[in-house]
């Protein structure tokens, strides 16, 4: 993908980088614009400041790995089933991550695995690589066994070798395994491959009908996509629990719309009893003790938490204009959620009583849906100057604010990696709106669905 | 629980006819065509005039609502049209509302959801906030003119199930608005 290095100075209308004021006292009903431009901020913080949004660039080079196809008996049946299901998901993880560069299999050497002397390992070096992936798939007797050796090409050593085995339909998953298994023995803790997507769906939407959305997982890469829910009716905006074991959503099953809890595995979803409306947009916290959300109270929304059995309901947020989307950060102690408090929809940082709340996202006319990275340094989030959503990326400590989406159509609900390696996220077009995947400078772009409409991605929170 | 009526494919159609309104991309083309005027620059976004339902004998309709059906109960309460990013009742609003709060008031049996909806352009979340708050904002309106609280129930769909999916202001204006579904007679 081709990144420019160009960096995007905008002149925007903007409080100046110091902490937001706390809440104006509200304007109470404004005078509704009839341009529909998104009224000035209040008098008093903005300034005509300059932001910069810079695109991102790549960070690091690549090293340049071979994986050529497994060694392997020619049996059709284990060629189709695991060789080359294997194959493929290894080569599109590694190729996917920052650390590598996959290198063309069309400049392979012939015969020289594993490359046992120096003028071996040179063949490979002149095919561009650096190290070799090299593997063999055997057949057992109840299933397959994949073997797996790392070599650096330049000292002819093995860095990592591993071996698996699992039942035949298992090939992928253990695709996933090794190339997680690779990343760590760079970086000490594994890629992000074995984490899957939650996401809401319409596809079974049957002709005619009313626009149900149902809870649907599927593996990071895309494959494996399977219903979770089957409420015959609106779903929307799932988070996984930090265990990986749970996924809350929201769903107008019941009429007015509730929050519900399901097993990732599937089965019954319960319902988290408020005594709110509208209860939208739930997030886990960290210790996955409660939820925050959007709840309504006389047609306010404002943020509120709650236990997972629907006691210790508290409101954390009290202003007449809009609060919504609230998300933990992993420290457990802040969150963020949005406001049109002072004007346009806007990102703002509390702690979890609700106290010291601050605007974060300080230029552009709407900020919305923030996701912490993983390690809460970051944030990224649907950013807009003009025309239609993209996804930035908020550096919480420089200020710095990083654009990693291109192209045409709204992009929205951006979701984090748990190796904080990748950001998923929704784009619409005019046709449909479909959940794209890249890495979190931008790169390697690769849309995941295809069939109806597909938003809302929520990545789970756990590695293996 | 009581289940909500929702707008059934039947349902929009006979608000639509009630609306008079055409959500479709392309207009029948007219006999003689008139020269087509180069279509405004795309920015302001004008107050759209807001669909009226066809001039009926009187504001509130000479029928025995209780002989129609939900759907077509809920066909005679006007829907509600919202500013971009607002929840404020406009002047013409105020019209609507009047008129839907003089017809709960001569069918006083009669249970009602709000609907707040938005339009695309605003992220999927927000919009479920802000349409909670159209609907809100619609509601209280219609208890300022004295219809009892416990008759009116809202629920925001945000951009979830939008009337029209153009994406022009005509379009988007359609969509940011309370909508009325008349869930018990």
């Amino acid at each position: 993908m081709k990144i420019r290095a160009l960096a995007l100075s905008v002149i925007l209308a903007a409080a100046a980088a110091a902490p937001a004021q706390q809440p104006t006292p509200s304007p109470s009903a404004p005078p509704a614009t009839p341009n529909g431009a998104a009224p000035p901020l209040p008098a008093g913080s903005p300034q005509e400041t300059i932001i910069t949004v810079e695109i991102a660039r790549p960070s690091g080079a690549r090293t340049p790995l071979a994986i050529p196809v497994p060694i392997s008996p020619l049996t059709p049946e284990l060629k189709a089933n695991a060789v080359d299901p294997f194959w493929k998901t290894l080569t599109d993880d590694l190729a996917s991550h920052p650390l590598f560069l996959v290198s063309d299999p069309a400049l392979y050497p012939k015969g020289s695995r594993p490359p046992r002397s120096r003028e071996e390992g040179d063949a490979w070096i002149a095919g561009g690589a650096q190290l070799l992936l090299d593997t063999r798939v055997s057949p057992t007797a109840t299933g397959i066994e994949i073997e797996a050796q790392l070599y650096d090409l330049k000292t002819l050593q093995p860095r990592l070798g591993k071996a698996y085995t699992s039942e035949m339909r298992g090939a992928r998953r253990i695709a996933h395994t090794l190339a997680n298994d690779i990343v760590r023995s760079f970086t000490g803790k594994p890629g992000p491959f074995l984490a899957r997507l939650a996401f809401i769906s319409d596809r079974n939407t049957p002709k005619g009908g009313r626009g149900e959305k149902e809870v649907y997982l599927m593996d990071w890469d895309g494959e494996n996509q399977w219903r979770l829910t089957y409420n015959r009716d609106l779903s929307l905006a799932p988070d996984w629990s930090p265990d990986g074991k749970k996924i809350v959503y929201q769903s107008f099953v019941k009429g007015p719309p509730g929050l519900f809890v399901v097993g990732s595995g599937g089965g019954d979803s319960k319902p988290v009893p408020v005594s709110t409306e509208l209860n939208s947009s739930p997030s886990f916290s960290p210790d996955g003790k409660t939820l925050a959300f959007c709840g309504s109270v006389r047609g306010n929304p404002e943020i509120f938490v709650v236990g997972l059995d629907g006691t210790g309901l508290r409101r954390l947020t009290d202003n007449s204009a809009v609060d919504s989307t609230p998300r933990w950060a992993p420290n457990g102690r802040e969150m963020a959620f949005t406001s049109n408090r002072q004007g346009s929809p806007q990102i703002y940082l509390m702690d979890g009583e609700g106290a010291n709340v601050r605007r974060v996202t300080l230029a552009g006319n709407w900020n919305d849906e923030a996701a912490f990275s993983p390690d809460g340094s970051r944030i990224a989030m649907a950013c807009r100057n003009e025309g239609e959503f993209q996804i930035c990326v908020l550096d919480l400590l420089s200020g710095r604010i990083f654009q990693i989406s291109t192209g045409p159509g709204a992009h929205e609900n951006p979701t984090w990696s748990p190796d904080g390696s990748k950001i998923a996220w929704e784009v619409t077009d005019d046709h449909s709106t479909q959940i794209v995947v890249a890495n979190v400078d931008g790169t390697s772009p690769k849309t995941l669905t295809s069939i109806g409409n597909n938003t809302s991605p929520s990545w789970s929170k756990t590695l293996e | 629980m009581t289940r909500l009526s929702r707008p059934s494919g039947f349902f929009v159609a006979a608000v639509l006819v009630v609306l008079s309104v055409a959500c479709s991309k392309a207009p029948p083309p007219q006999a003689a065509p008139a020269p087509t005027p180069t279509p405004p620059p795309a920015a302001p976004v004008t107050p759209v005039a807001i669909p009226t339902p066809p001039p009926k004998p009187s504001a509130v309709p000479e029928v025995k609502v209780t002989d129609r059906t939900l759907a077509e109960i809920s066909g005679y309460l006007k829907p509600v049209f919202f500013d971009y990013d607002k929840a404020d009742i406009r002047p013409d609003a105020k019209d609507a509302l009047t008129s839907n709060a003089e017809f709960l008031r001569k069918w006083p049996s009669l249970k009602v959801t709000v609907e707040g909806h938005c339009d695309e352009r605003g992220t999927r979340e927000y919009n479920l906030a802000l349409g909670q708050r159209r609907a809100g904002s619609a509601k209280d309106f219609l208890t300022s003119l004295g219809i009892d609280a416990g008759r009116l129930q809202t629920i925001s769909f945000g951009k979830e199930r939008p009337f029209c999916t153009d994406r022009t202001e005509e379009c988007f204006q359609k969509n940011r608005r309370a909508h009325f579904v008349v869930t018990a007679k």
